[in-house]
């Protein structure tokens, strides 16, 4: 079982953008990218049948046809995606959306455009690590992804089987 | 009667006066014969048994002239239809209408009423002599109003026009005398009883009567003018001047006794002063001089209901004049709000303007840089792997990654799910199919030479590095072109512009706002047109801003671009929004107007006032329809642009 | 963070194909085994043999969870070889209560001490307080650093399990390793930690559960050890290992002269409850290490913190709940099941199968500690123990040689394995880091491990004679 991050962008370069920038998670981590809506829904059921869990989505706002608000909501309301960290990397979301993202999607974190990379990739770390500690997953396989000290923190408590 | 004789000789040369007398049966004998006595000597008199024969009589007999028709009721369902089948004949329509009834009661006559037709009613029976001499006055009264020169008029009636029969009454005997003569013989008939009067004489400007004072004297004006003024919050109102008339304090006698008006000499005049209880004296010694007293007072009284209503009518004719003048004033001032907020607005866009081509210039350098350096980077990197082992393969897939189209998620997954086949390694294939490999041969090759693949991994990335600078660069370029052509100042028009460019452009800078919406182009071909750009860029803006705020996410635009006939380019801009309220619709092209929750959006609300406007100065026309589910502007410009005129202006 | 509530969600995996064998063999075996007619073996022998090759196919497999099986064998006791067995026929068969009274062993108590002492240290920073301060002397170059991380480790995972120890540890060295350039060094520095803390594990009885397993089992056949007998017993093998491990990581991984800064500040808690925590967790320690003078007995010296420590609120209701239960519960079946052998005379019989005699003693210990340690290698080590050491007691029996060395070195051979990822849970870690490529970590276990047991097998006894430990 492995985690997976979903890139939820339309325009190509900022989608590879991201992914370049998160490839240092590309090993232990499956990197997906959808460009609207419904590829989304599509990568996520591929991610579902292949036994893998979507551990966060990193959606832009605007999106063709839709707005990546929505998308998110969508997601929370799922019982599939409910655990799925949000986060939202946007250019610009006024405050009307963004509002509506932090009740109504439980948004967990909000990236502004252009993103540091660094930052972009402590925000990931951070949040597979909250993905993982709120669904008690065991982090061993994906630690070289976490938060390491937080994640060890689950480790201890098997104590030596 | 004396003189009846004359008349007749009066007559002779002239059209024959007959008067009609309809009634049935042997009853209409003596009626004609009393009608016939009344006007011995001045007209005709001629029966009929009814409104039928009435109407013959009158068709044999062209001649005629029909002063008067009596009509006896007698025998008739209802009088109006009869009445109206006389007046059929335009020679009866003059004729004074005498109808003889011996009903207590008619619901009957309520058309010839309405149109003035009852000259008199005579009910059955009648004192001895009323009719005729009813008949007489009534012939009479139609020859002064209808005949005025005949001869037979001027016998009858005195040069001042009134009848030379007198009234028989006191009172309306008294009232057919002027106010001076009346007034002097009230005064004779008063110093008769209290002796001599002495005259007052009173320098202009004495006033006579105080307004709010209480009043127990009467004043006869025997000479000079007298004016009646009233108080008013906007100050002393002159009410009466000529209509004044010879009695001042008159209202004393009435119930009120405080003075309305202020009485004031306007000449020098001269006045008896009688005091009421003096008045009283005369008239209860003389019972005449009340008649006299009550003609003048009728008189004067007369005079001023007609200044009164007079007046009226001159407040309501002012009223009038001052609502319309009000109405044009708000009107105009409306205008003169419209006129400034089109100002503002323009004077908005002008500084937009400026800043957008400042924006525009100072983005040029850099872009242009950065184009130039990604086609270096580009360059030098050729030569730089011209000596590395492995150069070739480095430069094939950075090349092959830099000129590669566009492609979906869809497909990159496709492509990755046939890597992750041919390899069984998932994270092997995710990273190959990030480096741009689709063949699975080079897959599986790579796959066993960890160098290659970082090698081409490497370069993978500069080549797509490379293509995303490219296209941003080049994104950059166009926004600033589309900026340009926004600010460009008016100027003269542009001949020869592009209308999907420009088109192109707006849809560019409003990128943002329309990622959420379906856009559909349907370019039809359309000729180069002539107009000012930046105006038209503002035009389509508005337009689609207002589509926009109609649409809910999802929401679907079209844009259709054709020529209706050779001179002309038409564009329509479709929206499947909520529509406009047909309420509403035909206010939408006013200033100020907007739907968005009462308020006024700056701008947007102005967005169709000035979209009409830019249309107008261009020559063209705009329309809009709306019914929910579709909304469609519909904008149509000659290809010769504005017109030349037109240039001066701005 | 996320407002939504979040609902126990239980998914249960499917079997992978090693726990269906486990899950098919292990009852066919059961069954089997109860079936057939075995000479010389009783009937409480036979259905204990049952049991035995249940717990076998079971824990090797992992078909349920390594402590599900343990609380498996104590019930399956209860109801098959207890006075309260479903079916009669057995001679003076042990109480139920006696077979219950596993999970409250002497040796789990001590567990229970060692348990709260360590959380307690952790919620205290205790451990990383104590890191930082005793890896002061080593700063410099990355082999000392390197030796101080592996004394320290050691010295923490004797006290506290090897898994807490290598878990503070690498929240630690996490950091350093980014600071260090990639590849080899790093290597080096990430396969330190799970070693020492593998190492470490033996010198203590609380140090890890074989030790516990041991422990009780010797206790069972009344050759109780003391705490600081244990340490007497072991430390100088983990000393030694952990020398040469020292010496083997940094000589194949770390370069000479490679300098590495170990900035670590020490920051005690000198709250009234830390305090009185240092205090209490000092005074057991003194205890455990002076069981020679006083005669307490390290069990009831390790249920002393438990009462200390919950009666003065500084540890928790909560913190109780958090320990690791499926540990102690693991290891009490264990001694359920080393008791049960012992018991039910299966251990004759197992003795019976083969001629000893005929094996030189040597080769015999030699092939002993392989097996521990080959088996813990891909199972569990508290699993190869609870099946490893009831064997080996009874083997030694019919040796000449005290039972205590077998039962000693059958449990340090438990922990000398880690030549893979799964072998212990610190093992894990260290791959889960991505520093350790399984190359890397076989070679190093079967060269650290390989040394140990082969000092375990020839060199121990003769030191523990030579002392006179024994």
């Amino acid at each position: 079982m492995r985690l997976a991050i979903l890139i939820l962008e339309d325009e190509p370069p900022v989608r590879e953008a991201l992914r370049r920038d998160l490839a240092v998670f590309a090993r232990l981590v499956r990197i997906e990218a959808a460009e609207d809506a419904e590829t989304a829904r599509e990568v996520i059921e591929e991610i579902r049948a292949a036994g893998d869990r979507l551990a966060l989505v990193l959606a832009d706002h605007r999106l063709p046809g839709t707005s990546g608000v929505d998308v998110l909501i969508a997601l929370r309301a799922d019982e599939d995606t409910r655990a799925a960290r949000q986060v939202l990397v946007t250019g610009q979301a006024d405050q009307d959306d963004t509002i509506r993202a932090i009740n109504d999607a439980g948004l967990d974190r909000y990236v502004a455009k252009p993103w540091s990379p660094d930052a972009l990739r402590a925000l990931v770390r951070e949040q597979l690590t909250e993905y993982v500690l709120a669904n008690r997953l065991d982090p061993l396989p994906h630690l070289a992804a976490l938060d390491a000290e937080r994640a060890l923190a689950l480790v201890r408590e098997r104590g030596d089987l | 009667m004396a003189g009846a004789s004359g008349v007749a000789d009066l007559c002779s040369d002239r059209p024959p006066l007959v008067v009609l007398v309809i009634a049935p049966g042997p009853g209409i004998e003596p009626l004609r014969a009393e009608v016939a006595a009344g006007l011995a000597g001045l007209a005709t008199v001629v029966g009929a048994a009814d409104p039928a024969q009435a109407g013959a009589l009158i068709a044999a007999h062209p001649d005629w002239v029909v002063p008067l028709v009596l009509l006896s009721s007698e025998g008739l369902d209802a009088v109006d239809p009869q009445v109206a089948g006389l007046d059929a004949w335009p020679v009866l329509t003059e004729a004074r209408l005498l109808l003889l009834t011996e009903r207590p009661v008619h619901a009957d006559l309520a058309a010839t009423v309405d149109r003035g037709r009852l000259a008199a009613l005579i009910a059955r029976p009648w004192a001895p002599g009323a009719l005729a001499s009813q008949a007489r006055a009534q012939a009479v009264r139609w020859l002064r109003a209808k005949r005025p020169l005949d001869p037979r008029t001027r016998w009858l009636v005195a040069a001042d026009g009134r009848p030379l029969a007198q009234p028989e009454s006191v009172l309306l005997g008294r009232l057919e005398l002027d106010t001076q003569a009346l007034t002097v013989e009230l005064l004779a008939g008063i110093e008769r009883v209290l002796g001599p009067r002495p005259r007052l004489r009173l320098p202009a400007g004495t006033r006579l009567l105080h307004e709010g004072v209480d009043v127990d004297t009467v004043l006869l004006v025997l000479r000079g003018r007298v004016a009646l003024d009233h108080a008013t919050p906007a100050g002393e109102l002159r009410l009466h001047h000529d209509s004044t008339g010879s009695v001042v304090g008159l209202l004393s006698l009435a119930q009120q006794r405080r003075a309305f008006f202020t009485a004031r000499a306007t000449t020098e005049v001269e006045v008896v002063h009688l005091a009421f209880e003096e008045l009283d004296r005369a008239l209860a010694a003389d019972a005449s001089l009340g008649a006299g007293l009550a003609a003048l007072s009728i008189r004067a009284l007369a005079e001023r209901l007609r200044r009164a209503d007079q007046l009226q009518v001159e407040k309501t004719g002012l009223n009038r004049a001052l609502e319309e003048e009000r109405r044009r004033l708000a009107a105009a001032l409306h205008q003169l709000e419209q006129a400034k907020l089109e100002l503002v607005e323009q004077a908005r866009f002008a500084t937009l303007g400026e800043l957008a081509a400042g924006v525009a210039h100072e983005l040029n350098n850099p872009v242009a840089a950065m184009m130039r350096a990604t086609s270096y980077i580009g360059e030098d990197l050729e030569h730089l792997l011209a000596d590395h082992p492995r150069g070739a393969l480095a430069l094939e897939v950075l090349a092959r990654e830099r000129d590669r189209a566009p492609r979906g998620t869809a497909a990159e997954r496709a492509t990755r799910r046939a890597l992750e086949a041919a390899l069984g390694d998932p994270a092997l294939a995710q990273r190959l199919a990030v480096a741009g490999v689709e063949d699975p041969r080079e897959a599986r090759a790579l796959a066993r030479d960890p160098v290659g693949l970082a090698l081409v991994e490497t370069a993978a990335g500069v080549g797509a590095a490379l293509r995303n600078l490219e296209v941003a660069s080049r994104r950059i370029c166009e926004l600033v072109e589309g900026l340009r052509a926004y600010a460009r100042p008016k100027g003269a028009p542009v001949a020869g512009v592009d209308l999907h460019q420009g088109l192109e452009d707006t849809l560019r800078l409003m990128a943002h706002r329309l990622r959420q919406v379906q856009l559909e182009r349907h370019y039809g071909p359309v000729p180069r047109i002539r107009c000012h750009p930046g105006e038209l860029g503002q035009l389509w803006t508005n337009l689609l801003a207002n589509a926009l705020d109609a649409l809910a996410p999802g929401g679907r635009i079209a844009l259709v671009t054709d020529a209706p006939d050779a001179d002309h380019v038409r564009v329509r801009i479709r929206d499947d929004g909520r529509g406009i309220d047909p309420a509403i619709l035909p206010r939408v092209f006013e200033p100020r107007f907007t739907t968005k929750q009462g308020t006024v959006r700056y701008g947007l609300g102005l967005g169709l006032a000035i979209a009409r406007r830019i249309v107008a100065a261009h020559g063209g026309t705009i329309d809009l329809t709306s019914r929910p589910g579709e909304t469609e502007v519909c904008v149509v410009l000659p290809v010769t642009g504005p017109p030349n005129d037109e240039e001066g202006e701005t | 963070m996320t407002s939504l509530p979040s609902q126990p969600h239980v998914r249960l995996t499917p079997p992978t194909p090693a726990q269906v064998l486990g899950l098919v063999t292990g009852p066919l075996a059961f069954a089997l085994a109860l079936w057939i007619e075995i000479p010389d073996l009783g009937p409480a022998g036979q259905r204990m043999l049952a049991i035995f090759l249940l717990a076998i196919l079971l824990w090797v497999t992992e078909a349920i969870p390594l402590y599900a099986t343990a609380v498996l064998v104590i019930l399956l006791e209860v109801l098959m070889l207890s006075d309260q067995a479903l079916i009669g026929g057995l001679v003076d068969p042990p109480s139920a209560a006696s077979w219950f009274a596993t999970l409250a062993n002497p040796v789990i108590i001590l567990f229970l001490g060692g348990f709260l002492i360590a959380d307690g240290a952790h919620k205290f920073g205790l451990d990383r307080n104590l890191a930082a301060v005793m890896l002061r002397p080593f700063a410099g170059s990355a082999r000392r650093s390197v030796l101080g991380l592996m004394l320290i480790t050691a010295f923490l995972s004797m006290f506290v399990s090897n898994t807490a120890t290598a878990a503070t540890m690498f929240a630690v060295v996490i950091p350093i390793l980014a600071a260090l350039p990639a590849g080899a060094a790093r290597t080096g520095v990430a396969l330190a930690i799970p070693v020492a803390a593998n190492v470490g594990g033996i010198g203590t009885p609380v140090g890890s559960p074989p030790n516990a397993i041991a422990l009780g089992a010797l206790e069972a056949q009344g050759q109780g050890l003391s705490f600081v007998g244990w340490m007497a017993l072991a430390m100088p093998l983990m000393l030694v290992v952990l020398f040469f491990a020292w010496w083997f990581l940094t000589r194949r991984y770390v370069p000479k002269g490679l300098p590495l800064a170990l900035r670590l500040t020490a920051e005690f808690d000198r709250s009234p409850a830390a305090v009185l925590f240092y205090l209490i967790a000092g005074a057991t320690v003194l205890l455990w290490l002076t069981e020679p003078f006083h005669g307490i007995a390290s069990s009831t010296v390790g249920f002393i913190p438990v009462v200390a420590l919950l009666a003065t609120q500084v540890m928790s209701g909560e913190d109780l709940r958090r320990l690791q239960w499926p540990v102690l519960w693991l290891v009490a079946g264990g001694i359920a099941l080393g008791a049960g052998i012992g018991q039910s005379g299966l251990d004759a019989w197992l003795i019976g199968l083969v001629d000893w005699e005929r094996l030189p003693l040597g080769l015999l210990l030699l092939l002993l500690v392989a097996i521990a340690l080959g088996l813990s290698t891909v199972i569990s080590n508290s699993a190869t123990a609870n099946l490893l050491v009831p064997l080996a007691l009874s083997l030694a029996i019919g040796l000449p040689i005290d039972p205590t060395a077998v039962g000693v070195m059958v449990a340090l051979a438990c922990s000398l394995a880690m030549a893979l990822p799964i072998s212990t849970p610190p093992n894990a870690v260290a791959y889960a880091t991505g520093e350790v490529p399984t190359r890397a970590m076989v070679l190093s276990g079967l060269a650290i491990g390989g040394f140990g047991a082969l000092l375990l097998a020839f060199l121990m006894p003769r030191v523990w004679g030579a002392l006179g430990l024994l």
